[in-house]
């Protein structure tokens, strides 16, 4: 059931997405996955670059907001595309790395930049045998 | 939903449509543009309408359309004492904005050497994802120009000495504080000045022909009125610095939100009182991000005045390469109104909205004062642009508040399956449009189909009074970030 997909009806000038899991954990690196592929296709980009992420919130959904957003950061100070995503969420502390390349390392020059997470329709909800994320970002 | 149109122009939602509403929300422009408006742009201006301290009505300009928090061209104006600031009717591209120059040259002059231009300029000023900027300031530099604005320009040599009247607030919004800055932020913005960043962003060389001219006497004043002329307009942002100190006040107002006891509707609405602790530093930090997109748009006219010296051999003086304005559409501002017959200080948040004013407004600078402020609207990348001018009823009708841009109908997906971006350029190359682009699908996400008729958006402003069209820009050369 792990998976995610892009949702076009609900950004007209940013990208939303639709993550589902059994897990956190899983969540999580989906999430990290879809968000990164609205710029780029991020099976072709390697994993040379390595970056540790500890993050410890109040609730899951500012958990997953504030691991989101890092990712932005990471991305723009270090000016990498992140394309793994080995992150582990217990309750609401998250810990692992994220790997990716350097732009200046990568052929395909991304479609388009994501500015940041916004908190529009942003929600995680709990399925009989999982959970289900939505997040829009803004471009 | 229910509304009312109590003229041609205007279509209103009374409070009783919504629980929690304090004032009815007004969506303006003319038929053809009101039936085409999305229903996220109802449920987010009436979200809007609940905030607390909100005056008047909630507005929603003739280009608006769905975006998070406030819709894209929202508009409202909160009292101080009473009121809130959102980071969510401002946008994550804090101070995002349009600037337009003018030039002596005319189309027939700059086309043999159009492709050389473009590409040197292409060159010099960083474009698309993950550039680096053209100026790398000392932290204690970065602190200084996020405080100062345009006049740091001016200091170091990257502005002239008319350049500071021709821009919003002559380019400084008070009240930044560094201290209210993240080192998140500070790291993520400081390798990126002057860079134009991606997305709809863009450098454009534009020209001006007599037909698209409809008010000679003011196109005078702007000097933009030789056949044929030749302009340039940039359009982006604060980059990542704004982005990050958005995002790190959004966590914070979360949690604020909850803390004032404020029901939103819409967790991207999160907000805080304007007095509060925490919306003092929220606007003190976003006034730095609002200074930084000036000081941004200001490096990237020194270069683009660099790169036409070279190419045409001549001074920026003698290619007349003056600022004719810049003005912010992401942003909160304290402004003065008449509210119940008394004037009263308010928080005027514009997303996705333009600052107005009229020809009589004391906040013109002497040049402009009996013309009207210049509005740029930044159309689409294939179908052009417009120079209006306030009116002094804006003042009374929408808070000195206008359009932005043309404003997006389609979804980037959907632009994107409907036109390669290949297909695009070679199109676009046959109307005579040169394109430089970092990505060909990013392209085609700014196809002008995706985008409303911004002749329609400008005859909405137009019929309800509020702004004045001066002249059209069309596109003769695009860098597309």
């Amino acid at each position: 059931m792990a998976g995610y997909r892009y949702l076009d009806d609900i950004a007209i000038s940013d990208a939303a997405f639709e993550v589902t899991a059994d897990n956190y954990s899983k969540l999580f690196q989906l999430a990290g996955k879809a968000m990164f592929g609205i710029m780029l296709d991020t099976n072709e980009v390697s994993a040379d670059r390595q970056f540790e992420v500890e993050l410890s919130e109040e609730t899951i959904e500012e958990l997953l907001y504030a691991y989101l957003s890092e990712l932005l950061y990471i991305k723009d100070v270090e000016g990498v595309i992140l394309s793994k995503f080995d992150v582990t969420v217990d309750k609401s502390d998250l810990s692992g790395t994220v790997s990716g390349s350097k732009f200046t390392d990568i052929e395909q020059a991304p479609d388009v930049d994501i500015k940041a997470v916004t908190l529009y329709r942003f929600d995680i909800k709990k399925l009989e045998d999982g959970y289900q994320a939505v997040v829009v970002v803004d471009l | 939903m229910k509304f009312t149109n109590p003229n041609i122009y205007t279509r209103e939602i009374p409070i009783s449509e919504k629980e929690g509403m304090r004032v009815p929300a007004r969506i303006y422009g003319l038929p053809d543009i009101l039936n085409s408006i999305d229903d996220g742009v109802y449920q987010q201006i009436t979200n809007v309408a609940r905030l607390p301290g909100i005056r008047n009505y909630a507005f929603c300009m003739p280009d608006g359309h769905q975006g998070y928090g406030f819709p894209i061209g929202g508009v409202a104006a909160f009292g101080l004492d009473d009121g809130v600031i959102s980071p969510g009717g401002i946008g994550f591209d804090i101070n995002c904005g349009v600037r337009l120059m003018r030039t002596n040259l005319t189309e027939s002059e700059i086309r043999p050497k159009l492709k050389d231009l473009i590409d040197l300029l292409f060159r010099i000023i960083p474009a698309g994802v993950g550039k680096s900027g053209i100026i790398t300031p000392k932290q204690s530099e970065f602190e200084d120009l996020m405080v100062k604005g345009a006049s740091w320009c001016k200091e170091r040599g990257y502005a002239t000495g008319g350049d500071l009247d021709c821009i919003e607030d002559y380019g400084c919004i008070m009240g930044g504080d560094p201290a209210n800055v993240s080192e998140k932020a500070f790291k993520r913005g400081i390798d990126q000045i002057g860079t134009l960043g991606s997305g709809n962003h863009y450098l454009e060389i534009q020209k001006i022909t007599g037909q698209d001219i409809w008010d000679e006497e003011v196109a005078k004043r702007l000097g933009l009125d030789r056949e044929n002329q030749i302009a340039v307009m940039i359009h982006c942002g604060s980059r990542g610095f704004g982005h990050q100190i958005a995002t790190d006040y959004l966590m914070e107002f979360t949690k604020a939100t909850k803390k004032y006891g404020l029901e939103t509707g819409d967790k991207e609405l999160a907000c805080a009182p304007f007095n509060s602790p925490e919306g003092k530093r929220y606007f003190s930090a976003m006034a730095c991000a609002a200074n930084t997109a000036f000081v941004n748009r200001q490096v990237i006219t020194h270069r683009v005045r660099q790169g036409f010296s070279e190419i045409f051999k001549k001074s920026p003086e003698e290619l007349g390469l003056g600022l004719v304005y810049d003005v912010a559409h992401n942003i909160a501002k304290i402004e003065d109104f008449d509210i119940n017959g008394k004037r009263e200080k308010l928080l005027v948040h514009r997303k996705g909205s333009t600052r107005n004013l009229g020809p009589s407004s004391k906040l013109l600078p002497d040049k402009y004062k009996g013309i009207g402020q210049p509005v740029l609207v930044g159309g689409s990348m294939q179908t052009g642009s417009y120079l209006l001018v306030g009116t002094d009823e804006s003042e009374r009708i929408s808070f000195n508040s206008t359009v932005h841009g043309a404003g997006r109908t389609m979804s980037r997906t959907q632009a994107k399956k409907k036109i390669h971006g290949k297909d695009l350029f070679k199109q676009m190359t046959q109307e005579g449009i040169h394109i430089r682009t970092a990505s060909f699908k990013g392209l085609a996400e700014e196809a002008g189909f995706a985008y409303k008729d911004i002749d329609s958006v400008v005859k909405s402003v137009e019929a309800a009074g509020i702004s004045k069209p001066v002249l059209r820009l069309r596109p003769v050369a695009n860098i597309k970030g």
